[in-house]
């Protein structure tokens, strides 16, 4: 009778109490939140998302490619990509953490990679494509970082004590672009007297990484041998001074309020590798009478990946986040990250708590753009789900010429 | 509770649909099975320049014309041409008038001796020359147009962790971000590595993707290679066994022709010096001078920075200035106390030096010093004055007994002299160069040194003799002053048919002087129409002998010819003893042609006729490009006029002018642009024969009868029908590609200037009625509002590898052709590109 009285009101608090709309290991992570995990003694709980915004393709080209109506391309329908370039996010994390809950000490170990790749190709390219293009015009751009890459490794655990949690980190930057080195620049100029017209594109990319990118199967190898050696020779500093940086999150989360210090870098990590694309080219159009000149000429470097002597340091700009929510039936809430080189995210939702389910309406918002997201919840004690699903756009409300882009995000949490 | 669950599950159905919604979402009943895209995109392209003046055609024009055609510069172009026949007695006789005056002209340039002072002087006169100083830019001033700069060390037995197969090395950017330089292009540079540890094959520097080949464990020339401190440098290279390598690589001798921001306090010197030794004036004489004033000097070159200068003046051993100077300019300050030996030459020697941050940049512009001397010659030593005396023309041989000449300079003042002349040691003498003249005999040599100092950069000199200036003997002897002259002019034929007689009224006076001479000279003159003056002449000091024909009346039945001959006779060669020069020699006749007139012709009663072939021929007129042209009407006026003047006469006259006769009399002006027009037309030769009966009568010395013909043809038509300009074939199959992605093309121009005065139209393609497919009218003035539309159906039609064309002035347009006008033409493309597409989905 106890046990079966504790089990029903843990169940009911779980149940009230396991909305999870705010994912400790999300963009607005913070650790204190799996204390809302409902985890008795131990859980383990794998997540993944994925979200790709774009601005090439439109709602009503969208729409006409679902129902098989012309999808037209003019200037009108790549206003988005004429006016600001094509751009292209990919934004994908996955991993795993558990929770081991010692009356009310609990440890959570886990494991993620996080990753995201943007391209943004200048402007000139989808002027000439889409654009009007007049003679007497120019067109002129430089793209810094136009390959933005950012995928890094993480292992790590922290310890949640009543509000307060502490989390140690190990990050290994797997693919990191150089921004020094990464810059694209295209040209155009035309006139009718003289008679000539000239492009111009150039693009230099360079990605940092602790591993040789080009031979998988022997940076594996290198990582696997050199993990060993450090095993048995005790030298883990210097594994881990090869491979990783260390960083370590601070955070306090209550049921309404919660504010997360994350990235606080007290050893950098080091990328030991470069590859580097190079390519260039140029045409060049001339007349004069019956002189007419076309002249075209480009080069392409093959990708070269490259030794650092120097090795780079790879450093995640600091990270505040916090969040605000209330409720139970009807669930709300609102949240925010910042990050010190100026990235931010807010979001807000609503919804309601069903019980076994749960079903929420999100509003994000960020620098690029908008977010709307469907959440579904389903609690089973034992096994919980938190499935998200998101519309990205350029415009808050989605019409005809909105860019959207879509995501999933799917929480998977087992045990006791 | 059935209730609540309602409102939950509507609320949820909202919440769903708000989602879809908001994803602006049309979800499709099953998945596409086609995707069907239309591609719209307009698209705007030059394609050439025209840039056609009509004054560069007319050259075509003016190569063809006879002197009497005439290109009027003007707007429209004015072809126009005068030619004119007259018969007068100043006309008729004008032949024979011309030969007595060569002949006689020849007389006087074989009678001609002459020696005088102003003769002899004339040759002791003339410039010195002294040296110029111009404005020079020394170039290159740098030995291999680089600055050499200090070895750089990039890595220094660096262990570096190594596999098997390719590597690269990245050289740290903190190794580049200490370079002394932000961006430093090595014009030449031996680029030393040395790899250890490892076996390497196949070592390249890899700089911002340019890869150089190297050699392990030696220095490799390269050139030209640009490194910034934002660079890319790598080491590539293949090892065949795997370790730890140490590596160092080194930038050994490098010499910069391109550096920004060089920090010169890291170089060893703290400093760049650029070192200058250039002659800036060479000489291959050996007398000597000595300079005063200043050169400044100016760097002409792509540097920035702290820039200091020290230049040295030399001439041999001997410095003639110093100078220095900070930024780009300096001054040389000459020492005006040096002489120097002009063969040694002068060389500026110097050092630029920069300090602190500076930038240059000789890859384009070679680094240069402008040189501007303004300095002058303030003192000559040992200067040579060579001149050699020749004998006067037919002077034999020719010695003085006494007397001096005197040189005497402006612009300088002379302090020694030393020299011989003819044998005599010469002097100086109140401040002229003496020649003593005793035993002198011609030619003889000058050869003088003169020391002097200068007053001015232009320095004459002149020569006077001394009153007692003697010639002991001359011996003269020309050749030509003993032959014959001989006149003999027929009369023409058309004089012939045209006058029985004409009375002539002639008086020439030959002016001789023999002065000083003693020895017999006669002249024998002869002719067949002399009144008075023939027979045989004595010359004797200065005097006159008149040949006269006073109203001699010339029978033309009879006369057949002028005959004249006048024959010098004298003995040679010609002795003449003890003469003062200022009196001088002299053997002369000079003619002079007091009148030659022909008073009065008495014309034939008879039919005179006169042909003179072809004038011109009307084919030659528009060359190739230009013989649309004679397919216009054109608005010529072309006038023949006859008149008599100063006459009675009042003879008619028949112009035979290609084939039609035009007949005139007396002041009449005649129209015969028709048959010019025709001539033109009919590419004809312009020919004309003159027929006149002047009934008899006689003509006064003022009388003439002329005629006259002169033609304007202004390049001003009318088209009478449709001219064609130019035809021909275009190749525009390349249209064929185009015409399945464009939905229009426009042909639009962003210059149309026609001022040509041409009005045409531009036919392209034909329809098979004839009719063209596309028209471009090119009117007066801005036509660059035109546009030329060529839909999807007309590309097509054009799309061929000989798509004809053609350029018309269309019938009924009046066209000028302006010598100022041009043709200014930018033609672009403008397109409106469709591509519709649909590709199936479905894998069967």
């Amino acid at each position: 009778m106890r046990i079966k009285f504790i089990a029903l009101i843990f169940i009911f608090t779980s149940i009230v109490s396991y909305p999870m709309v705010i994912q400790p290991f999300g963009p607005y992570g913070n650790i204190s939140l799996v204390k809302e995990d409902i985890t008795a003694l131990f859980k383990v709980v794998p997540f993944a998302d994925i979200e790709i915004s774009q601005n090439l393709l439109n709602i009503d080209n969208l729409n006409a490619f679902l129902n098989e109506e012309e999808i037209v391309i003019d200037k009108d329908a790549m206003s988005a990509v004429v006016n600001e370039g094509l751009n292209i996010f990919v934004n994908a994390n996955m991993g795993m953490y558990g929770h081991f809950n010692l009356f009310g000490f609990r440890l959570i170990p886990y494991a993620k990679i996080d990753g995201n790749i943007g391209i943004k190709i200048p402007k000139t390219f989808s002027s000439l494509l889409f654009d009007e293009t007049k003679t007497g015009q120019t067109y002129e751009d430089e793209v810094q970082e136009f390959l933005k890459a950012n995928i890094v490794m993480n292992v790590g655990g922290a310890v949640v004590l009543g509000p307060l949690y502490i989390g140690a980190n190990l990050y290994s930057p797997v693919a990191i672009s150089d921004k020094d080195h990464t810059i694209a620049s295209a040209s155009y100029t035309s006139s009718a007297s003289p008679a000539y017209a000239e492009l111009n594109v150039s693009a230099n990319a360079r990605l940092l990484s602790s591993y040789l990118l080009t031979d998988i199967n022997y940076a594996i190898d290198t990582l696997i041998n050199d993990a060993k050696n450090a095993l048995e020779t005790g030298s883990i500093n210097s594994f881990i001074q090869n491979y990783a940086g260390v960083s370590l999150d601070f955070g306090l989360g209550w049921d309404n309020f919660g504010i997360a210090i994350k990235n606080f870098v007290i050893l950098p990590a080091k990328a030991t590798y470069a590859i580097d694309v190079a390519a260039d080219g140029k045409i060049v159009y001339t007349g004069d009478g019956t002189n007419i000149t076309y002249d075209a000429t480009y080069n392409f470097a093959e990708p070269s990946v490259s030794y650092l002597i120097e090795p780079a340091e790879a450093i995640p700009p600091m990270q505040i986040s916090a969040y605000l929510k209330g409720g139970s039936f009807l669930m709300w809430g609102i949240a925010g990250s910042y990050w010190m080189d100026g990235n931010w995210m807010a979001k807000g939702f609503a919804g309601f708590n069903l019980g076994i389910t749960k079903i929420y309406y999100m509003l994000g918002m960020n620098s690029a753009g908008y977010s709307h997201t469907l959440g579904l919840g389903v609690n089973l004690f034992f096994v919980n789900a938190d499935l998200k699903l998101t519309a990205t756009t350029n415009q808050i409300i989605p019409v005809g010429q909105t860019t959207p882009g879509v995501g999933v995000a799917l929480t998977l949490s087992g045990g006791l | 509770m059935k209730g609540s669950k309602r409102v939950y599950l509507i609320l949820s159905t909202a919440f769903v649909l708000i989602f879809v919604f908001s994803c602006g979402l049309r979800i499709p009943q099953k998945a596409p099975e086609k995707v069907s895209v239309k591609y719209t995109k307009y698209l705007e392209f030059p394609i050439t320049t025209y840039d056609l003046k009509v004054k560069d055609l007319t050259s075509q024009f003016e190569n063809n014309m006879p002197n009497f055609l005439t290109l009027r510069k003007e707007d429209p172009i004015v072809l126009s041409f005068a030619t004119q026949v007259e018969y007068s007695p100043a006309t008729l006789l004008k032949e024979v008038q011309k030969q007595i005056q060569q002949e006689l002209g020849n007389l006087s340039n074989n009678f001609n001796i002459r020696i005088d002072a102003s003769q002899f002087l004339s040759q002791l006169s003339g410039s010195v020359t002294l040296p110029s100083f111009v404005v020079t830019e020394l170039s290159p001033f740098l030995g291999s147009a680089a600055i050499p700069v200090d070895n750089l060390t990039l890595l220094e037995n660096q262990g570096v962790p190594i596999n098997i197969g390719a590597n690269s090395i990245t050289i740290p950017s903190s190794i580049l971000d200490s370079l002394y330089f932000s961006e430093a292009n090595f014009y030449t540079v031996n680029v030393y590595i040395n790899i250890t540890g490892v076996s390497v094959s196949n070592v390249q520097l890899a700089v911002d993707g340019r890869n150089v080949n190297l050699n392990n464990g030696a220095e490799v020339p390269v050139t030209n290679l640009l490194v910034k401190k934002s660079s890319n440098v790598q080491i590539k290279f293949n090892a065949s066994t795997s370790g730890y390598a140490q590596i160092s690589l080194e930038f050994r001798n490098p010499a910069l022709n391109y550096f920004k921001d060089l920090d010169t306090s890291q170089l060893s010197n703290g400093k760049i010096e650029i070192n200058i030794n250039n002659q800036i004036f060479t000489s291959s004489e050996n007398w000597q001078m000595k300079l005063s004033g200043t050169i400044p000097t100016e760097i002409i070159a792509n540097i920035t920075g702290n820039i200091s200068q020290q230049f040295t003046l030399k001439s041999g051993s001997t410095t003639i200035g110093t100078g220095s100077g900070s930024g780009k300019t300096a001054t040389i300050s000459i020492d005006n106390t040096k002489f120097f030996t002009l063969s040694d030459g002068i060389t500026i020697e110097g050092v630029i030096t920069l300090t602190g941050t500076v930038s240059a940049d000789f890859r384009t512009q070679m680094p240069k010093i402008r040189v501007t001397p303004s300095v002058n010659v303030i003192s000559i030593k040992d200067y040579p004055l060579a001149i050699n005396i020749p004998l006067p023309e037919n002077v034999q041989e020719l010695t003085f007994s006494q007397g001096k000449i005197y040189l005497s300079f402006n612009g300088l003042s002379l302090t020694n002299v030393s020299g011989t002349f003819g044998g005599n040691s010469v002097v100086l003498e109140d401040e002229s160069l003496a020649l003593p003249l005793t035993n002198v005999s011609l030619p003889a040599s000058l050869n003088v040194h003169i020391d002097a100092d200068v007053s001015s950069p232009s320095i004459t000199y002149s020569s006077l003799a001394s009153d007692d200036a003697k010639i002991s003997m001359a011996k003269l002897m020309s050749a030509t002053a003993v032959q014959p002259i001989v006149v003999n002019q027929p009369i023409p034929d058309f004089v012939k048919d045209l006058a029985n007689s004409a009375t002539i009224d002639l008086q020439i006076d030959l002016n001789y002087d023999v002065s000083n001479i003693t020895s017999a000279v006669q002249l024998t003159i002869a002719s067949n129409f002399l009144t008075s003056g023939e027979g045989q002449h004595n010359l004797n000091g200065t005097g006159t002998i008149s040949l006269k024909a006073e109203n001699k009346t010339i029978d033309f039945a009879t006369f057949q010819a002028f005959n004249m001959t006048i024959t010098p006779t004298l003995s040679v060669p010609i002795i003449v003893e003890n003469v003062l020069l200022k009196d001088g020699i002299n053997l002369s006749i000079s003619p002079k042609f007091e009148k030659f007139e022909i008073t009065e012709v008495s014309l034939k009663n008879a039919t005179f006729t006169q042909d003179f072939g072809t004038i011109y021929d009307f084919g030659n007129l528009f060359p190739e490009d230009f013989d649309f042209l004679s397919s216009f009407d054109f608005n010529i006026e072309a006038l023949v006029g006859f008149d008599v003047t100063n006459s009675t006469l009042s003879p008619d006259a028949t112009l035979t002018i290609s084939g039609d006769k035009v007949y005139l009399t007396k002041g009449t002006r005649v129209d015969i642009g028709n048959i010019i027009k025709r001539l033109i037309k009919n590419k004809e030769q312009l020919t004309m024969s003159i027929e006149m009966d002047t009934g008899g009568g006689t003509l006064a010395t003022d009388s003439e009868i002329i005629f006259t013909l002169e033609s304007n043809i202004p390049l001003q038509l009318h088209a009478p029908t449709d001219v064609k300009v130019k035809d021909g074939t275009i190749d525009l199959s390349s249209l064929e590609n185009l015409k399945d992605i464009v939905k229009v093309a426009k042909l639009k121009f962003s210059v149309f200037n026609n001022t040509t005065g041409l009005q045409a139209r531009l036919n392209l393609g034909k329809y098979p009625n004839g009719q063209p497919i596309v028209q471009v009218d090119i009117n007066s003035g801005d036509n660059s509002n035109t546009v030329v539309e060529i839909p999807k159906d007309k590309l097509e039609l054009l799309a061929s590898n000989a798509t004809p064309w053609e350029i018309i002035v269309p019938a009924g347009k009046t066209i000028g052709l302006n010598y100022n006008g041009t043709l200014n033409i930018a033609p672009f493309l403008a397109v409106d590109l469709e591509v519709a597409t649909s590709v199936n989905l479905r894998s069967n």
